[in-house]
């Protein structure tokens, strides 16, 4: 076959990935912060999240609400680097709403606040491929059923529960000691 | 023959035979799915040579991969959409305005939405390269509204690395996503042209995108005037678009492509440009009632909404009229808004 030489039309190169650390630790006495982005499934996955946390790992829980289509704010953004032991931000459930969600979990963790951000399933390899643009490597993921905002409560709590066990796992979020929680032996 | 991914802008062997470097483009992503010229050497330094420019200058950061798009691969996608040098110095103007942040590359690429970028010439370089603003400008017969608008969509498949199924994850998308590009018609146009009442001076060419979800046609003609706003307000207040369910987060506003032959009729009344967007304001309500509920309330908080009504856009000058098409002035072609995206108007350099 005759053969041609030409120009590749791609980049010639985009912002270098990195490999990040993030572990969150121990949460007891700590601030988790929550980003909802509108997504409806908050009003169940908020609650019990923010339930999980304070209960069982005795964090302190502050909600952030902002639109699904742009970064939070500066000031907010700042209040919650400075502020957070873990960030959540909730949630890439179509493109442009995975593009920011993940772009806020990215600026964190490259500042290095332990942070993940939920996705559902036919976002996960956006959500990759946005973190990797934005410059982290290993953006950890909290990933729920494609279907996820279509099921009923009970669904998305189960749903949530089994996710977030997962997060626990990759961030290594550890149980309080029993005395934290304020239970004598 | 393989193409390393993320390899850099380098030469690279390829088929020489125009259908097997077809087949080699597509199989390695590099095409919208139709034919590509393949970007020689020769082809692509003559591009860069036109434009007096280093071929390695980064323009932009391009989502969102954020590759970066410099003069030479910018060219090699322009070489591969059919574009004549010439059309350059238009689409390197295009890239850096779908960069700037507040027109959300970010979303308008990867988006579930049916979202595309419209691209929009002003000023002499339209007619120095041939383009279209009569009939037909947005349809399939133009080379240079063509090529412009698919060497923009190209440069962000390619270089922005915004290809389905993954990173661009739109549900249907639409075929301006291949290309959307016309020129305005400056000459029939009674008011003033787009990028004049954007700040430029009529002298200068200006490139203007706006990120929309399609086109949709108004049959204005058997109306009285009255009549023709009230169906343009009607249709950019169509409940399920993003211009109402997103309205209170857009920056931009749907661009309305009137005629020259209909711009004529209401300037013939006396009517400004302004007055003619005022006329279309007052018909962007709809009843809030016709509203179906929503499953988390605060969603509504996302639609402009007063005097019971929900409304299409915030205020009379986020409706765009630009004019091109037909002298008929029976209809409106409307390119609704993608939603958050503001409009961004570039000036182009062209070489001295």
């Amino acid at each position: 076959m005759a053969t041609t030489v030409v120009y590749n039309p791609g980049a010639e190169s985009s912002t270098s990935a990195q490999t990040f650390d993030v572990v969150a630790g121990a949460l007891a006495g700590k601030t988790v912060s929550l980003l909802d982005n509108g997504w409806s499934s908050y009003l169940v996955a908020g609650p019990l999240l923010k339930e999980i946390l304070t209960e069982r790992f005795g964090a302190e829980v502050v909600e952030y609400h902002k639109d699904m289509t742009s970064p939070l704010n500066e000031e907010d953004l700042t209040r919650v680097r400075e502020d957070s032991a873990l960030v959540i931000t909730w949630l890439g459930n179509c493109g442009g709403c995975t593009s920011w969600s993940v772009h806020d979990g990215t600026e964190l963790v490259k500042a290095g606040v332990p942070s993940v951000s939920f996705v559902t399933e036919s976002f996960v390899p956006l959500a990759g491929i946005v973190a990797r643009g934005k410059g982290v490597a290993n953006m950890p993921l909290g990933v729920l059923p494609a279907d996820f905002e279509q099921m009923d409560a009970a669904e998305q709590r189960a749903a949530v529960t089994v996710s977030f066990e997962q997060v626990i796992l990759k961030l290594r979020i550890t149980e309080p000691e029993a005395a934290t929680v304020g239970i004598s032996a | 023959m393989t193409v390393d991914s993320g390899s850099a802008s380098r030469l690279v062997e390829a088929p020489e035979d125009a259908s097997d470097f077809f087949d080699f483009a597509y199989e390695n992503g590099w095409s919208d799915g139709l034919p590509v010229i393949p970007p020689t050497a020769a082809r692509v330094d003559s591009f860069v040579e036109y434009v007096g420019r280093d071929a390695d200058e980064v323009v932009a950061q391009l989502a969102p991969s954020g590759g970066e798009a410099t003069i030479r691969n910018i060219a090699t996608n322009a070489v591969m959409a059919g574009c004549r040098p010439e059309y350059l110095p238009v689409v390197i103007a295009a890239v850096q305005a779908v960069a700037v942040p507040s027109f959300d590359l970010h979303s308008i690429q990867v988006d579930v939405n049916a979202s595309t970028v419209l691209v929009v010439v002003n000023g002499p370089i339209r007619d120095s390269i041939g383009m279209n603003y009569g009939g037909d400008a947005l349809g399939g017969s133009n080379r240079a509204n063509a090529t412009i608008g698919r060497a923009l969509r190209l440069t962000l498949r390619n270089v922005g690395e915004a290809r389905p199924p993954f990173s661009d994850v739109a549900i249907h998308g639409q075929p301006g996503k291949i290309s959307m590009c016309l020129a305005e018609d400056e000459a029939g146009n009674p008011w003033e042209p787009w990028h004049v009442e954007r700040g430029f001076d009529a002298s200068e060419s200006v490139v203007t995108v706006a990120g929309v979800t399609g086109t949709q046609n108004i049959i204005t003609g058997v109306h009285p005037r009255d009549g023709m706003l009230a169906l343009i307000g009607d249709s950019i207040t169509t409940l399920g678009s993003n211009g109402v369910l997103l309205g209170t987060w857009a920056h931009g506003g749907p661009v309305v492509s009137f005629s020259r032959g209909l711009a004529r009729l209401f300037a013939k009344d006396g009517m400004s440009k302004q007055d003619v967007q005022q006329g279309i304001y007052e018909c962007c309500q709809k009843p809030k009632a016709q509203m179906p509920p929503t499953m988390r309330p605060s969603r509504m908080d996302q639609v402009i909404q007063h005097d019971d009504a929900v409304w299409g856009v915030r205020e009379p000058s986020q409706i765009n009229i630009v004019i091109a098409g037909y002298d008929s002035p029976n209809h409106v072609c409307l390119m609704p808004n993608y939603g958050v995206s503001s409009i961004i108007s570039k000036q182009i350099d062209i070489p001295s």
